[in-house]
């Protein structure tokens, strides 16, 4: 592309040369007139060949001709006469008119193409090839014109004359073959790398590439080029030598040019697109100033217009009214300080664009005056008027003759103050709502149908009693149900039927002698292979087996009380003596009874004071005999005993007379016929006592208290505060031990964890009326509360035996409704059978039920 | 337009298994035929009278079961209950309907009635005042045993001649009837003597069973003793007033009661052949497999149903259910056991099965379900008696009662201890707390 423009400036600057060069002919042939032949031929030549010319100038010689006559002549000349005339007289027009025009029409031919030229050229050199010297040559002999010319007409009948092309030679001057050229085509120039030459020339010859490779020098040139580049440096490899292909600035001007043109740019070569610019107007004093005005006279006399303002701020600062950044900082903070409350700060708060000012209320108008002018008052008369202005406005106008008459102007001041003290007064917190879903705080238990079996019905009620039913309870072996009541009857009942089995009447009510004692509580002894029944009766203590066991097992109860005499006596007559009674017990039972130490140390404690026994075991006299009774064991305080309880082996059983001071509690050994009194010091009103299940620990509650001693240590080992006002009962859950719950009078069930401390776990609340008694079943998780309300809770506990962390967990699972409170009194009992699911109570209403699941 | 979405049709067909001649449907009637889905047996029954064309002596009240399953409710109900289309043909087995049975009479006793066994016309009830009693069809006492010293709980007949009953003194006895034709004459009744007391049972015998000349004993001492029926298959037990003497142990008080039992110092006493301790909670029910009288099976207040092998005296399966049991029967023909619960319902059970525990629960009862007796022929059929003071009829394909017989003579909360279904003359006999041996006639039960 380079090289093909390169050829076409060359030839075109060779051809332009070549223009001069016949111009100058001309000019030549024109001074010298002399040689008119060569002369002639030129101007025909001229003529021939400049056809447009020709045609133009015969234009104006009509032009011309209008004016003279000779020009008819001169028509038939050209018509008619010879050719050397016409020649004659055309030839001296012609050359008046060259010498005018000598310059112009060079000047014409240089914008002329290039083809022109070459015609113009190549006529040249076609005459110079002909032979010059024949004249004679007409213009109708078409024969002598040399050939390859061909004639041909225009449309209006005139000569053209059409050349053939030109055929350039290989000699021509204008040919742009200097150099070899690489015909390899397509073909990438890598493809030579391994050659000694780069293609081939067009005539078949190597293009041998240019001396480089391993030797040194070639190495350094390229290291030289690297370093500084030569002019013109394109880093491109020129495919046609092999050599670094460099571009001169014409070249480089003139590819800048085609580009400019290929994007539709033109430009002039004179054009700069960035002249240099010339400051003229500078700052620097010209020795030839383009003006020379003088400078005017107020550049150098001081302003009276800006002595005066300068003038005004001196006095605004002398006055104050201008301060220091300083001043106006500390009042901006004053205020900021002291925030003005009862201004009308209205500016406040617009500090964002959003924000909108509430549009203004429109100023009061004469109507709302409290003195308008006449003329807005509407007369009275007109009521519908009145009506409608007040439909409109919401207020009449009326006049009043002074500001204080008006009728809320006695208030006014009164409620101002008010409003304000209002808001002085009112709380400027924040109240914030907390939002709690009452859901979240039901604790999350397990359903009590996942809990089953716990009671849920009666399935037997066992009639019979005639008064209220006051205790009862269930043969260890879950075969009998013994219950004591007001009538004066124990009563044992089959379970499963109802059947009353056996009957013993302790008193009757009508009799004279009776002292008002009444049966307050049953305790079977756990010893299966006993069938002993522990009544408590008044202040006397009475052993019975019912005959409802059989031979054997009566016989075993029976002889196991009835050992006991032999001892008993025997301890009776010693213990007058006292050492001797402390040695003998001590012998007796050095194996593993708990109360050993309590009681030998009781004794010697008790012995000193007072040889009185806290109560005495006697044969049953006729009369008991008649009744069953085996033993009664008379307690020596006249109070009632209130509360039984078997320890889990059988051989002790200890008994509570609240109001005995230190003899309230009492722990009677069977095996010995030995009563104890544990405790020197009146503790209270003892309301309940129970051993602990398994460990050597007793539990006694008084009326807000529980306590609960180590037998062994005899020590205090814990003091539960339950927060009860009156307790009720007490019960040690049967396989955990550490788990005491309690109820109270004042509809309290405590659950009190041992190990947590000496405040209930559990507090609840569930019965209406005083609790009576607990109980917890012995192998299932459950325990039930009844209360005067005449109601049974069956509630379900999980102690996490297996787990320390969790703490118990209490589900109430049922409320048992079927026993009638009378003279508010509801349940009295409760007991759960030992294996099954089934619990048993009794009620003031006479009967005991069985609830099962 | 509402009436035909109400009144969707149903394609049905009856048939019956039963043999008799007059309810056999003839082969013009014996199609498939549309009726409305929403009737009920009453609807049906008519429909069948009306195909059957019995109009000699009035409509035939039917039953129907569509597989084997009482229908209660509207076809509709079963079909949606089973979750069935509407479009199936179903096919409906009819039998004749369980009338509601009908009072007959009842007998007085002078207390709770705790027991019942039926031989022919005769009935045989313990009471809680400790006499054995037997009845005759109009309500005389034609003989009494008088012997225990608590409550009488279980009676059986043995033979004609032998009974057996068990009682809450922890013994059993086995008397010997006289002729009956002596009792008839006198208008006395004729005491029964007793033939042998049977010792060994630690707590009161509640439950009796006999098969050829063995019998078995549930007690609430949890054991079951096996027994013979012959006295001098036993061993002899001394006497206790033979003990007495030589037994210095007994309080004064015992002694006394000892003498006053030395009444029966002159009787037999004999040991049971076998006490099978394997329950751990007082038995309450016992009978023998009628198929296998090498098979009993026993239930306990420790929830289980016990299968024991009297060849070995092994228990050979133990069932757990989650409830203390209170009676069982079985139902041989349709290899059940149908057991009684404290928890107010009847279950069946397979004994085949060890491992599925209950196959069906029949609910209805109100309180402890302690007594079960088979109806005579029917295999499908039993009566049940309970504490909430009904008997209930039950047939197995239905898991509700048939009929409920409730007490004609009492107010409320009297208890029924012991249910019979007398074959000889067609009827449930029960009897309980309310001191009534009560007949109820139960018809045209096949």
């Amino acid at each position: 592309m380079v090289s093909f423009k390169n050829n076409k400036i060359t030839s075109f600057l060779k051809r332009k040369s070549s223009e001069k060069q016949n111009t100058k002919t001309k000019r030549s042939l024109e001074d010298v007139e002399s040689e008119e032949e060569i002369d002639e031929m030129k101007l025909e030549g001229m003529i021939d060949v400049n056809d447009s010319e020709n045609e133009d100038a015969e234009e104006e010689e009509e032009a011309e001709s209008e004016g003279e006559e000779a020009v008819e002549n001169f028509k038939d000349i050209d018509e008619e006469e010879e050719q050397a005339e016409e020649e004659k007289v055309s030839g001296s027009d012609i050359a008046d008119n060259a010498s005018g025009t000598d310059v112009s029409s060079v000047n014409e031919e240089d914008e002329l193409n290039s083809e022109d030229y070459e015609e113009s050229g190549s006529d040249v050199s076609s005459f110079g090839d002909e032979d010059v010297n024949t004249p004679a040559t007409s213009i109708g002999d078409t024969s002598n014109v040399e050939s390859g010319i061909t004639k041909t007409i225009y449309s209006d009948g005139t000569l053209r004359l059409i050349k053939p092309e030109i055929d350039p030679v290989y000699e021509s001057d204008d040919s742009d073959f200097f150099q070899p050229k690489n015909t390899i085509g397509n073909i990438p120039i890598e493809v030579y790398d391994e050659m000694p030459h780069i293609g081939y020339d067009i005539n078949g010859k190597r293009i041998m590439r240019p001396v480089k490779g391993k030797d040194g020098t070639s190495a350094i040139d390229r290291l030289l080029e690297s370093i500084d580049l030569p002019a013109g440096w394109t880093g491109l490899v020129d495919k046609d030598t092999g050599g670094s292909l460099n571009l001169s600035n014409e070249e480089l001007e003139l590819i800048k040019k085609v580009e400019m043109a290929s994007r539709g740019e033109v430009m002039n070569e004179e054009d700069n697109e960035y002249p240099e610019y010339v400051d003229w107007f500078s700052r620097h004093l010209e020795v030839m100033p383009l003006q020379a005005v003088p400078e005017p006279k107020r550049r150098f006399v001081p302003s009276k217009h800006e002595a005066v303002r300068v003038m005004k701020i001196v006095k605004a600062i002398r006055e104050g009214r201008i301060t220091t950044g300083k001043k106006v900082r500390e009042q901006l903070q004053e205020e900021k300080k002291n925030y003005d409350l009862w201004g009308d700060n209205q500016d406040e708060g617009i500090d964002h664009i959003m924000q909108l000012r509430a549009p203004k209320l429109p100023p009061p108008t004469n109507e709302e005056s409290y003195n308008p002018p006449e003329e807005y008052l509407i007369p009275q008369e007109n009521k519908d008027e009145i009506e409608e202005f007040k439909a409109k406005n919401g207020f009449v106008p009326t006049k009043f003759a002074a500001l204080r008459k008006v009728p809320g102007y006695a208030n006014s001041v009164r409620e101002k103050f008010e409003r304000s003290l209002d808001l002085y007064l009112a709380p400027r917190v924040r109240k914030n709502k907390i939002q709690i879903d009452p859901e979240s705080l039901i604790p999350d238990l397990p359903s009590p149908q996942d809990l089953k079996p716990f009671p849920i019905m009666t399935s037997n009620v066992f009639k019979g009693h005639a008064d209220k039913v006051r205790c009862l309870d269930i043969d260890p072996t879950g075969e009998w149900l013994a219950t004591g009541s007001d009538d004066g009857t124990v009563r044992v009942w089959e379970i499963l039927t109802g059947r009353e089995v056996y009957k013993t009447q302790l008193f009757v009510k009508e009799d004279e002698d009776y002292d008002g004692s009444k049966v307050e509580a049953l305790a079977w002894n756990p010893d299966q292979q006993t069938g002993i029944l522990a009544i408590a009766f008044g202040e006397q203590l009475l052993l019975v087996v019912p005959p409802v066991f059989g031979f054997e097992k009566e016989n075993n109860g029976k002889t196991k009380i009835e050992n006991g005499f032999g001892f008993a006596t025997f301890g009776n007559s010693k213990n007058t003596i006292e050492g001797n009674a402390l040695g003998v017990e001590s012998d007796e039972n050095s194996d593993n009874d708990d109360e050993d130490e309590e009681k030998t140390q009781k004794h010697s404690a008790t012995s000193g004071k007072k040889k009185v026994l806290p109560a005495t075991w006697n044969k049953p006299t006729v009369a008991q005999q008649e009744k069953d009774i085996l033993i009664s064991i008379n307690c020596q305080k006249q109070d009632t005993i209130k509360k039984i309880n078997w320890h889990k082996k059988g051989d002790y059983l200890v008994s509570v007379q609240p109001n005995s001071g230190s003899t309230a509690i009492l722990i009677h050994q069977l095996s010995k016929h030995m009563t104890q009194s544990p405790f020197g010091k009146s503790k209270g009103i003892i309301m309940d006592c129970k051993f602990h299940p398994f460990k050597p620990q007793i539990a006694i509650a008084t009326q807000r208290v529980i306590r609960v001693y180590d037998l062994q240590e005899q020590v205090l080992i814990k003091k539960l505060l339950t927060g009860a006002k009156w307790l009720s009962s007490i019960q040690f859950h049967p396989r955990g031990g550490d788990h005491i719950i309690a109820t109270s009078f004042d509809k309290k069930l405590l659950w009190h964890d041992l190990d947590l401390g000496n405040l209930p776990y559990k507090t609840l609340r569930y019965h209406s009326k005083a609790i009576r008694q607990a109980g917890f079943h012995n192998s299932l998780p459950l325990f039930a509360t009844c209360g005067d309300d005449g109601m049974i809770h069956i509630f379900h506990n999980n102690l996490y035996m297996n787990d320390l962390l969790k703490n118990v967990l209490i589900v109430p699972l049922k409320k048992l409704k079927g026993h009638k409170v009378t003279n508010n009194i509801g349940v009295m009992d409760i007991c759960w059978h030992p294996k099954q699911p089934w619990l048993f109570s009794c009620g003031a209403d006479g009967t005991a039920r069985l609830w099962t699941a | 337009m509402s009436d035909e979405i109400k009144s969707h049709q149903v394609k049905i067909k009856f048939f019956t298994k039963d043999n008799e001649e007059s309810i056999q449907l003839n082969s013009s009637n014996d199609q498939a035929l549309f009726v409305p889905e929403t009737l009920k047996r009453y609807g049906l029954s008519e429909i069948l009278n009306h195909l059957l064309q019995s109009s000699t002596d009035g409509p035939v009240p039917f039953d129907f079961l569509i597989n084997g399953e009482i229908l209660r409710n509207s076809l509709k109900d079963y079909l949606i209950n089973k979750g069935l289309s509407s479009e199936i043909l179903l096919n409906l087995e009819y039998k004749k309907a369980v009338l509601p049975p009908t009072y007959l009479n009842s007998f007085n006793n002078d207390d709770w009635i705790s027991s019942l066994d039926l031989q022919g016309q005769n009935v045989l009830s313990g009471s809680y005042d400790g006499i054995v009693r037997t009845w005759d069809m109009s309500g005389n006492v034609k003989k009494q045993y008088q012997g225990h010293h608590g409550a009488v709980k279980a009676v059986k007949y043995i033979s004609d001649t032998r009974i057996i009953t068990g009682s809450l003194d922890r013994t059993l006895r086995l008397w010997k009837t006289g002729a009956e034709s002596e009792s008839l004459e006198d208008d006395n009744t004729e005491e029964g003597k007793t033939l042998a007391i049977l010792e060994g049972h630690e707590a009161a015998v509640v439950s009796i069973d006999v098969n050829g000349n063995r019998i078995l004993s549930a007690s609430h001492d949890n054991s079951v003793g096996i027994w013979s029926t012959n006295y001098k298959e036993m061993n002899i037990v001394d006497s206790l007033s033979k003990q007495n003497y030589s037994d210095a142990k007994g309080s004064t008080q015992t002694q006394k009661r000892r003498r006053m039992a030395d009444k029966d110092g002159s009787t037999r006493r004999r040991a049971p052949l076998a006490i099978l301790e394997s329950h751990t909670a007082p038995v309450e029910d016992i009978i023998f497999d009628q198929n296998d009288a090498s098979v009993a099976y026993s239930v306990s207040q420790d929830h289980t149903i016990k299968t024991w092998d009297l060849v070995t005296n092994r228990c050979i399966d133990t069932k757990t259910t989650s409830y203390a049991l209170q009676s069982i029967l079985q139902l041989p023909e349709l290899n059940l056991l149908a057991c009684g619960s404290s928890v107010r319902h009847i279950t069946l059970h397979d004994p085949r099965a060890t491992t599925k525990i209950t196959n069906e629960q029949l609910n209805g009862h109100k309180n402890f379900v302690v007594s079960l007796a088979r109806h005579p022929t029917n295999p499908h059929m039993f009566v049940s008696g309970s504490h909430d003071s009904t008997c209930k009829i039950w047939d197995v394909r239905s898991n509700k009662p048939l009929h409920t017989i409730t007490r004609e003579k009492s107010t409320i909360d009297n208890k029924i201890f012991a249910v019979k279904w007398s074959d000889a003359i067609n009827a449930v006999v029960s009897a309980g707390e309310d001191k009534e041996i009560q007949f109820n006639k139960t018809e045209n039960i096949v």
